[in-house]
């Protein structure tokens, strides 16, 4: 046990003796449970992992760590309201349906499994077991195990998302759709073929030394707010730190550090960011080709680290220097003399770092433009040195985890032969669907089942009506969860809520504590116990659920299903012989702070065909040439949604978005104040927006412009509310990420609405 | 039940103490200042309520509660925890 600190009190010492001795007396009696005196024992290695976010934590030590999203995260889950039996009595399924997606969430932690009566059109109390069986026979009676689909959230740890993907392979199908379809897959595909890894380079002290960071298309002050200490850090350190986002984002101008008193007491803050770049939505390969053009005409490329580690040079010079600064300029939103600025400062640093999020991602050629980013690293040689790499930001605490776990519809050939001979069994080699494909399958009736291990697909998805309309085609939808989502209420014609653990709440198995395990952002890997009660003594944890889930859909199994459940470290032993890179894995987490993964390209070795990194790059003609251009009267606007400072996903916490402006809505639109003149539209004007795709129009009603700091041309509105106008087959290209960022929209005055 | 070995004992008591002799004299603070005070990681402190609270599954010594108050997360003494106090100081 490592030595704990404290400043004891100094009162009169009489009464405290006494209070010692009434403990140990208690101990001795037995009042003190064995869990609980378990958990005082197991306090000082186990730290907590906060759900918030995957930007690592700098001390996993520290003392009272916050940051505003992990609050409300952690309260989130700790809230005293209780979802209970007698709540879904009271309530149709019906009148759930009326309810916003932020009361649905407010309504409290659900407490026991219940099941769907279509009969009264209600949910109605059903024991563990009966759940299972009744899930069992559905899963049975399949025609074939790819008519099952089984969904993970980035929150799932480790161990449950190795159980999980065990579970649906031994069961017979790579059906494995998981968030990170929706977010960072272009990432995932992108990068290997550049540098062989699909993940960031760097590690949180790399950013103590990187000279230069250039952000593209996220945003730390609400999606991960711990990065902006980080940044502020660099800043006052004097840091160049180039950010290009369309919209002009309070947190990434200025932080005020709740942590530095002097700064709360000025409320001065530090300035992030040195130079901000606002250019048009989906500019962002042509800034990059931009910058990779200045550094061939006028800058300083490291030459050495270009012969000797990368190939592809010549065709990325031929076509950087073919492109016309008019066309980048134009397809950018930049002008040549912020290229100059930009090229000039990312030539003169020394180690330079690239970060990006959804606003890279969720476009038709975010594979492309991700791979040109790295091109940019490569030339001055900005991989494989302190301070310098690619950083992907991701968004869910675990969702880089769950695919090293094994979620994946893809899987390799080599952890399919690993998975195999540990568990004795021949797992499917085919491929399955991604979220995507799985939508697909659903609305074809080609799938299901659907069983989400958290989350909240039905919000997450984009075109909104058509995947309701497939979920409720299902002959079984079961979601493992903590709080009622409209994943619940948009169900299939069977279904099943099966509350579990939240990641702040101590899981017992067999009398003694659990921790689970994440990997963060930078590919740290760290163990996180639970820190308080259950809400409910009827809540299993996700390895526990998937653990009876398994027993009762596959008698023949050969896995000790129960037996890894009892302790976690079992199932870590088997994930160390399954997952590269976790070998010995938990002996390297039982340890402060955890491990950090190898990755290759960190020490310049390039897991790449060549076993070299490879320079990608693509004509800006074919980025321009293949986008679709809708036929309309009206003007086109690009529309990208974002999330507010007052959600978390799809999980809404408030109504504020309070680096925004906003207070008390989310059916808003952000414009430039010259297009709103241009449209005849004044702030608040109600308008329906339109969005235009190959197979038709969808539409949303009743939004509100507001201005907005935006470019021209460009709007901005909250997802999930503007999900429903990302059609279902627009996406990135090979990734099938949606293009959530860059839509095709018209507007209108809104017509009058029969309520 | 388990026993914890004696020195880890004495740490479990100390801590107890501590936060105790805290609230006997506050009786009333936000978890933030107690974990800042004691130098404590959130994880500890919300074990150690677990330990002090009210949760009859968990066996808590019920001395403490913990509510929010204008969006902070408040510890308060409990009747019973406050009768431990007023015995302390006679």
């Amino acid at each position: 046990m490592a030595e704990l600190k404290f400043h004891p009190y100094h009162q009169p010492a009489g009464g405290w003796g006494a209070l010692r001795a009434s403990m140990q007396s208690l101990r001795q009696q037995g009042i003190l449970t064995e869990g609980t005196a378990l958990l005082l024992k197991s306090n000082q290695a186990e730290g907590f992992d906060c759900p918030g976010c995957a930007w690592p934590d700098p001390d996993a030590h520290s003392t009272f760590e916050f940051c505003e999203n992990g609050v409300k995260a952690v309260a989130a889950e700790a809230t005293s309201k209780k979802v209970t039996a007698d709540f879904f009595a009271q309530h149709s399924v019906s009148w759930l349906a009326q309810q916003s997606d932020y009361d649905l969430e407010e309504f409290g932690r659900l407490t026991e499994p219940m099941v769907y009566d279509a009969a009264s059109d209600h949910y109605v109390p059903v024991s563990w077991d009966d759940a299972f069986a009744l899930i069992a026979r559905h899963l049975q009676k399949l025609d074939s195990p790819d008519q099952a689909i089984f969904y993970t959230s980035g929150r799932t740890s480790n161990e449950a998302a190795f159980l999980y993907q065990l579970f649906a392979r031994e069961f017979g199908t790579n059906n494995m759709p998981d968030c990170s379809n929706m977010c960072h897959e272009p990432t995932s595909l992108g990068m290997p073929e550049s540098i062989g890894i699909g993940k960031g380079t760097v590690t949180l002290e790399d950013f103590d030394h990187a000279d230069t960071l250039l952000l593209f298309g996220h945003n730390p002050g609400t999606n991960h707010p711990r990065m902006l200490g980080t940044l502020r850090d660099a800043a006052k350190r004097g840091c160049r730190i180039l950010v290009f986002n369309p919209l002009r984002e309070r947190g990434l101008q200025r932080f005020v550090n709740p942590q530095d008193p002097g700064e709360m007491l000025t409320n001065h803050g530090t300035e992030i960011a040195t130079h901000y770049y606002q250019p048009r939505i989906g500019g962002d390969y042509a800034i990059a080709l931009g910058i990779v053009r200045y550094l061939l005409e006028q800058g300083t490329l490291d030459q050495d680290f270009i012969d000797t580690h990368t190939q592809g040079f010549a065709q990325l010079q031929s076509i950087a220097l073919d492109t016309p600064w008019t066309d980048i300029e134009a397809e950018s939103g930049l002008s040549h003399a912020q290229f100059m600025e930009i090229g000039q400062i990312y030539d003169s640093g020394k180690a330079s770092i690239i970060t990006w999020g959804m606003g890279i991602t969720q476009h038709k050629h975010a594979v492309a433009t991700i791979q040109m980013l790295v091109n940019v690293l490569l030339l001055k040689g900005n991989i494989g040195k302190d301070g310098a790499g690619a950083c992907p930001i991701r968004g869910h605490s675990n969702v880089q985890g769950d695919r090293t776990m094994g979620i994946w519809e893809r899987p390799t050939a080599d952890f399919l032969d690993r998975l195999a001979t540990e568990f004795d069994f021949e797992p499917p080699r085919e491929p399955g669907y991604d979220v995507i494909g799985s939508i697909a399958a659903l609305e074809k009736g080609e799938a299901k089942v659907f069983f989400g291990m958290g989350g909240n697909f039905a919000n997450a998805t984009p075109d909104t009506q058509r995947v309701h309309t497939a979920l409720r085609q299902c002959e079984l939808t079961v979601h493992v969860t903590t709080k009622l989502n409209r994943s619940h209420i948009v169900h299939g014609k069977n279904a099943l809520i099966l509350p579990c653990l939240g990641r702040t709440e101590i899981d017992i198995q067999n009398g003694k504590p659990q921790g689970i395990t994440v990997e963060d952002s930078m590919s740290m890997v760290h163990i996180s116990e639970g820190m308080r009660a259950p809400a409910s003594p009827h809540l299993k944890s996700e390895c526990a659920i998937i653990a009876e889930l398994a027993t009762a859909t596959l008698p023949d199994s050969k896995t000790p299903w129960r037996e890894m459940v009892q302790d976690y470290d079992r199932i870590r032993e088997r994930i160390s012989r399954v997952v590269a890179g976790f070998e010995d894995f938990n002996a390297r987490v039982h340890h402060p702070r955890g491990f950090h993964l190898d990755l290759p390209p960190r020490s310049r070795r390039w897991t790449t065909p060549s076993g070299k990194a490879q320079f990608i790059a693509h004509p800006l003609k074919s980025i321009t040439e293949d986008r679709f251009v809708p036929q309309s009267s009206a003007r086109i606007f690009n529309l990208m949604t974002i999330r507010s400072h007052d959600q978390y996903n799809t999980t809404i916490y408030g109504y504020e978005d309070r680096y925004r402006g906003v207070s008390g809505a989310r059916n808003i639109c952000f414009m430039h104040p010259d297009d709103m003149a241009e449209l005849g539209f004044v702030e608040n004007s109600t308008v329906d927006i339109t969005s235009h795709w190959t197979d038709g129009e969808r539409m949303a009603r009743n939004f509100r412009i507001l201005p907005y700091d935006i470019p021209r041309s460009c709007v901005a509105g909250y997802y999930p509310e503007l999900n429903v106008l990302v059609p279902l087959s627009s996406h990135a290209d090979r990734a099938n990420t949606p293009t959530s960022k860059s839509i095709p929209v018209t507007f209108q005055v809104a017509e009058a609405h029969d309520q | 039940m388990t026993n914890s070995p004696p020195s880890e004992a004495a740490a479990i008591e100390d801590l107890v103490v501590a936060l105790l002799q805290i609230l006997c004299r506050e009786q009333a603070v936000s978890l933030a200042k107690i974990g800042k005070q004691m130098q404590l990681r959130r994880s500890q402190l919300e074990r150690l309520l677990l330990l002090l609270g009210e949760n009859e599954a968990w066996g808590g010594l019920g001395y403490l509660t913990q509510r929010e108050q204008r969006g902070r997360a408040m510890i308060m003494l409990t009747t019973k925890g406050k009768d431990l106090c007023a015995s302390m100081a006679t």
